[in-house]
């Protein structure tokens, strides 16, 4: 029983941080807050996949997808991932689907710079 | 019951593993684990910063700062070309004088969005309270 917990817990550990998996660009001026659960996180990986949470969508269905989720948590603030590799256009066209929902202000993620610490 | 055999007097020796010390470890492992989880799922988001990107139109009146970025990776701001390096001082040196620390971004589609965001952080980084993105609609 405990070895079967631990098996679990073992194997799902990376699966979570993988999830999306990002390269996200390095900043050092950003403003930092704890991770409270609050967000809708869009992601748009190195490939140009866009990901709302952990579920792959098209471009089309991401205005969708976001107004749904902000249905049910009007509160809820809309985070970016773009990878670092990515063109501009591809956030820009992100950015502007969200906007045409109403999403006024959007949270750009990035990382620490190492060296900043 | 494994107890209840080896503990009786005069019997044979018990022959099973004592699982004691295994269920120790075990246990322990499965707490690290369980507490891990959570953290490393925290880190993935902490590091990262809030930025405001809107798209209001500008405002009538004082001339806002236009920031525009070429595929190249040349910036301008206002139309005169402007060296990364010496970027931050100039955006800081147009930011004194505007109450509002508004930036307009114009960035090329083909341009990197890593290096994108790199020009917003120096931006932030030189006194931007407000970062707008323009749109091309």
């Amino acid at each position: 029983m405990v070895l079967v917990l631990l098996i679990i817990f073992m194997v799902v550990t990376p699966m979570l941080s993988k999830g999306v998996n990002v390269d996200l660009p390095i900043t050092q001026h950003h403003d930092k807050r704890g991770d409270d659960n609050r967000d809708i996180v869009v992601a748009i990986t190195h490939l140009g996949q866009i990901y709302v949470g952990s579920t792959p969508v098209s471009l089309d269905r991401l205005a969708g997808a976001v107004t749904e989720e902000r249905r049910h948590h009007p509160d809820k603030a809309i985070f970016l991932k773009g990878d670092t590799r990515i063109d501009y256009g591809q956030a820009r066209r992100v950015m502007e689907a969200l906007h045409r929902v109403g999403v006024e202000q959007i949270q750009l993620g990035t990382e620490e710079e190492a060296s900043s610490r | 019951m494994s107890f209840g055999a080896s503990s009786g007097p005069g019997r044979r020796p018990s022959s099973e593993i004592n699982v004691t010390p295994l269920i120790d470890i075990v246990l322990v492992l499965l707490i690290v684990f369980m507490v891990m989880t959570p953290v490393m799922l925290k880190q993935l988001v902490a590091a990262v910063p809030r930025k405001a990107v809107d798209e209001r139109p500008e405002p009538p009146g004082a001339a806002p700062l236009v920031l525009r970025l070429d595929r190249e990776g040349n910036v301008s701001l206002s139309g005169e070309p402007v060296a990364l390096p010496g970027l931050a001082a100039r955006v800081a040196e147009r930011l004194a004088h505007d109450r509002r620390k508004l930036v307009f971004f114009d960035i090329d589609d083909g341009a990197n969005y890593g290096h994108a965001v790199k020009v917003m952080d120096l931006c932030k980084g030189a006194g931007a309270k407000t970062l707008g993105i323009v749109t091309r609609d």
